[in-house]
């Protein structure tokens, strides 16, 4: 294949590969073979993998080019390469987060598994920052600039179009963030929209799986694959999963509220004036854009998600801890650890007065806009950047996109953040295509 | 440690320090252990003076 036929499908996104492969017009062999390259040819820049299968990949793609010749196809995601983050259980690979050893898993996360019935083709694990033992993941828009975390590798990974789509996984920011850093579409959905079985925990009730693509077209296509009710995690909803169609063709300009409260101290001016012009292009493409607030004490929110977090967190690694035998203990757990019931009791309660004041929000407004991140993706791979701006809703559990903001005098993309009422993913991704429209979406970063 | 009447951030953090930093605890993570009982008295003192509604339920997703 040619540098630039490989490039020409490597721009694809996960909707278009899936219609090549269902109108015959490129087998799976093709599709992958042509990631593979594009692995090759960047993947040392950027360090988006913990773990490549890359004979794996070309097994199954190699079976689902015979089905598809054979006029079955598994389902919508049929010869679709994904990426998965490391802390999902993935069969026959390591999973290094939960094991440094990198013993080969026995079986797949829920999510997983309802990717390969629907066709996917898992490529491998994307990485995560693991305590600096292996090389940070670099954002390819500057590789002197870091991709965000944790799920670094997989917003590096479908940025620098080593995969089209990719999972995640968000607690604090780490899903949102850094599709907001590598200029993506990434979805944070209801809390229990999508099954936790097989994903390592870090906060039971703050754990969302995510999604990080190109379009919403993508996130909602994967979507309808993976939510859903799941036996094996009694916290998901019991809802009908949200169709892939977007019914793109007849989608109405939404109401936006502009959230003018929304932690201006954490926002920097060059995000603060990405949020104005988004704001301004909708309201010229037809959309009614007013200023909303935020409830007085919403602040109470940081505070919640650390004592609940917090104590749910140490509560799980306990036994690990003790059983490492390292007597190594996350410095956040030592303290958490020794919170009094009636503390994460009672940070429970604020929270649902909270989640409560923040719905009626929504009375006049079909989504809430503002800042995914206080800036873009800051210089240099020490951290990961500031997460805090998505921790409200990875707290109250409400579903959150991302959208183009454009990018920064210093050429990285500027991610904004749009929230949507609960259960409510389909809309959000609606309104969040039409944004695409209106807004446009940043093209591939200038890497290799 | 009562949640009411509500706790100063400092009272939070006396009370934290004196559960988690032993003696014997080394110097070096005495001082790493600093932020996180500095974030989590805070986090104690606000969730201390918040006021709620006697019938409000805890949330649990």
């Amino acid at each position: 294949m040619t540098s630039a036929s490989i490039l020409d499908v490597t721009r694809l996104t996960a909707a278009e590969i899936a219609a090549s492969v269902a109108t015959g017009r490129a087998t799976p062999t093709e599709i992958v073979e042509a990631y593979i390259e594009r692995v090759q040819a960047v993947e040392d820049m950027v360090h988006a993998w913990s773990h490549l299968d890359i004979e794996g990949a070309r097994a199954t793609a190699a079976e689902l080019t015979n089905e598809a010749a054979a006029g079955k196809l598994r389902g919508p995601l049929h010869g679709v390469p994904f990426g998965i983050k490391d802390e999902f259980h993935v069969a026959g690979m390591p999973t290094y987060f939960a094991d440094p050893e990198g013993r080969p898993q026995p079986v797949d996360a829920t999510p997983i598994a309802k990717l390969r019935e629907a066709g996917a083709i898992i490529l491998g694990k994307t990485h995560m920052p693991i305590d600096g033992k292996t090389p940070p993941t670099r954002n390819p828009w500057n590789l002197n600039y870091t991709a965000g975390g944790t799920s670094s590798g997989s917003g590096a990974g479908v940025a620098a179009r080593m995969v089209p789509i990719a999972l995640g996984e968000q607690t604090h920011g780490s899903n949102l963030r850094p599709a907001a850093y590598c200029g993506l579409a990434a979805l944070k959905p209801t809390f229990g929209r999508i099954s936790r079985f097989g994903c390592y925990q870090f906060s039971w009730s703050h754990d969302h799986v995510g999604l990080i693509g190109l379009t919403m077209e993508d996130i909602a296509l994967a979507l309808s694959v993976i939510a859903g009710p799941d036996p094996l995690d009694p916290t998901t909803l019991k809802e009908l999963t949200p169709p892939a169609d977007l019914g793109l063709g007849s989608v109405r300009p939404p109401c936006v509220g502009v959230v003018r409260n929304f932690f201006p101290e954490r926002t920097q001016p060059v995000m603060q004036d990405a949020i104005d012009r988004a704001a301004a292009k909708m309201r010229e493409g037809g959309a009614t854009v007013t200023d909303v607030l935020l409830p007085e004490d919403f602040g109470a929110i940081w505070p919640v998600h650390h004592v609940v977090g917090g104590a749910e967190a140490s509560t799980f690694h306990a036994r690990k801890d003790f059983e490492s035998g390292t007597g190594r203990v996350a410095l956040r757990d030592r303290v958490t650890s020794v919170l009094p019931a009636s503390y994460y009791l009672q940070a429970q309660r604020i929270r649902g007065l909270l989640w409560q004041k923040t719905q009626r929000m929504f009375e006049s407004v079909d989504a809430l806009l503002m800042g995914a991140a206080p800036a873009a993706a800051p210089e240099g791979l020490a951290t990961t950047g500031d997460g805090s701006l998505l921790v409200p809703w990875s707290c109250l559990g409400y579903p959150a996109i991302t959208l183009n903001g454009g990018l920064s005098p210093q050429g990285l993309p500027l991610g904004l953040q749009m929230v949507g009422v609960p259960l409510a993913e389909h809309s959000l991704l609606q309104t969040g295509a039409w944004c695409e429209q209106v807004l446009g979406r940043l093209p591939a970063p200038p890497l290799g | 440690m009562r949640l009411h009447p509500e706790v100063t951030q400092d009272e939070a953090y006396n009370w934290l320090k004196q559960q988690v930093v032993q003696d014997g605890t080394p110097d070096e993570l005495e001082k790493e252990l600093e932020p996180v009982l500095r974030q989590t008295a805070e986090a104690m003192a606000v969730i201390s003076r918040f006021v709620l509604p006697d019938d409000l339920e805890p949330m649990f997703p």
